[in-house]
């Protein structure tokens, strides 16, 4: 398959990024490791006038810790996500997370961690080539004014968020650091999704993700991540799950859980906090009431934007739920934090 | 479209071609420099048939732009081998019957290769790990795992 043609820009530092995406906005796109992007292109679904790689800025591809943060650049690898000690000891639900992104080596040598966060939305009646399209009319992603994933049509786009990195980073309240010739803005990684499907990222036309920054959660904390999927790699997930739980002289003092794979952005579940807090932490019962929390949140949203039946999908919200919550509230209680030998 | 200058070391050989910026590595290698070993399966990244190692790591060739390999080594399945004498990891797959209709052959040489070079020691898990983003529709997938592991064996036996 061919690429379509398009202008190679190649800056040698920041600065140059940030002009480059300055003069041409919406007609850019930033090429990272390409393992979306290109085949957005090839299928056709957008058409760049100039790509800006960020192949020459180092800059944007170390890990650092400072300050209690790990600040990951958003063109890190994910095969240096996955080597990086203090990650793969400290911080198990990323590890888990970045290991399910794609396979070994399609993805993890080239592709990078911001890519995962700022992929597009996807759909089944969307993601095809050009000729499966063709055979519908225009949907609303595509500039149409229809949805083939909503029963009965909608006038929004109902694709879904599939970035594995995710759910489980914004359960451990990471931030995300965005820049632009016009300035730096520090805001929620949550808040990097604008929950709307045609558009699914809230980055302005000449904004670019630069950083992510993962608080150390501390010793009492565990973090967790589940992924249902068909293959073990190269898999979009089903249903996925990311959470994280507190737990201080023996009890729960705080529960994020974020479920990834059913709705326009990460769902955070709100209730789940409640639940978990309220109740001793040997009660067996309480996950399955934090899992129907979350079918029940994630109910309204799911339509038939992946291949599996949407009933199946809602009832496994609640296993992936209360298995991501369960390792992570076992890390926790373990206070080692570090990952059982696989 | 303007043609950007490249360098790049293939299979040892520095080339400097000119290329379009939307040549994939993957024609690069086939079109323009007749090393037909890496093969275009999906041409989206989900088969596999077209990985080579990019500085000793295995990429899909079909989802990287030339001009992207600017300034690196490729090795592609044509690089295994010194001269008339297969790599080792070759000869195993011809041992252990892992070719069949050859497709994916060369792909799953490569990550092999690749995976070897990062971890000699490998055991079954991480060889189907590294694996797992390569498709065989022979389904062969199982003397292709031995004829690694074989491998990993023949090499710690050798050191």
């Amino acid at each position: 398959m061919r690429l379509p043609a398009f202008a190679y820009e190649l800056p040698r530092d920041l600065d140059e990024a940030l002009e480059l995406l300055k003069t041409y906005g919406p007609e850019c796109k930033i090429l990272a490791g390409g393992t979306d992007l290109l085949v957005r292109m090839k299928q056709g679904l957008t058409k760049p006038a100039h790509l800006i790689s960020l192949k020459a800025l180092p800059e944007l591809a170390t890990i650092q810790e400072s300050g209690g943060l790990l600040r990951i650049g958003a063109a890190v690898r994910l095969a240096d996500i996955l080597t990086y000690q203090p990650i793969l000891d400290r911080q198990p639900g990323l590890y888990e997370a970045v290991t399910a992104i794609g396979a070994p080596s399609i993805q993890h040598f080239r592709g990078t961690i911001g890519g995962n966060l700022c992929q597009d939305n996807r759909c089944q009646f969307y993601d095809q080539s050009n000729y499966f399209r063709g055979a519908r009319q225009t949907c609303n992603k595509a500039g149409g004014k229809t949805c083939f994933a909503w029963e009965g049509g909608s006038d929004r786009c109902h694709s879904i968020c599939q970035s594995d990195a995710a759910p489980v980073m914004i359960a451990m309240d990471a931030q995300v650091l965005v820049q632009s010739k016009r300035g730096v803005r520090n805001l929620p990684l949550a808040e990097l999704y604008s929950g709307v499907g045609e558009r699914p990222l809230t980055l302005s036309d000449d904004e670019m993700l630069i950083e992510i920054q993962v608080p150390d959660s501390g010793s009492g904390t565990g973090t967790a991540f589940a992924k249902l999927a068909y293959r073990s790699a190269i898999d979009y997930a089903v249903v996925s799950a990311g959470a994280l739980v507190r737990v201080e002289d023996n009890r729960i003092v705080q529960a994020n859980l974020v479920i990834g794979a059913v709705s326009r952005a990460p769902l955070k579940i709100s209730g789940v906090d409640e639940i978990l807090k309220s109740r001793p932490v040997g009660d067996q019962q309480v996950l399955d009431e934090a899992g129907k929390v979350a079918m029940n949140t994630a109910g309204a949203f799911i339509a038939n934007n992946v291949a599996q039946p949407k009933d199946y999908r809602m009832q496994m919200v609640s296993v992936m739920a209360k298995r991501a919550l369960k390792r992570a509230l076992e890390r926790a209680l373990s206070g080692s934090r570090t990952m059982e030998e696989k | 479209m303007n043609r950007l200058p490249l360098e790049i070391t293939i299979n040892g050989e520095p080339h400097s071609p000119a290329v379009e910026p939307n040549r994939t590595l993957l024609e690069l290698l086939r079109d323009d420099l007749h090393l037909t070993g890496a093969k275009e399966g999906c041409g989206e990244g989900v088969c596999g048939s077209c990985t080579v190692l990019m500085d000793g790591n295995p990429v899909r060739s079909c989802l990287t732009l030339a001009l992207e390999a600017d300034g690196s080594h490729i090795t592609t399945v044509e690089g295994l081998a010194q001269g008339s004498e297969l790599d080792p990891l070759q000869q195993s797959f011809i041992d252990h019957g892992a070719v069949q209709c050859g497709f994916c052959t060369s792909g799953m040489l490569m990550t092999a290769k690749g995976l070897l070079l990062r971890d000699p020691h490998a055991g079954t898990g991480e060889i189907k790990r590294a694996l797992s983003g390569h498709i065989c529709r022979c389904t062969g997938y199982t003397k292709i795992t031995e004829a690694v592991e074989a491998e990993v064996t023949r090499s710690k036996k050798e050191r």
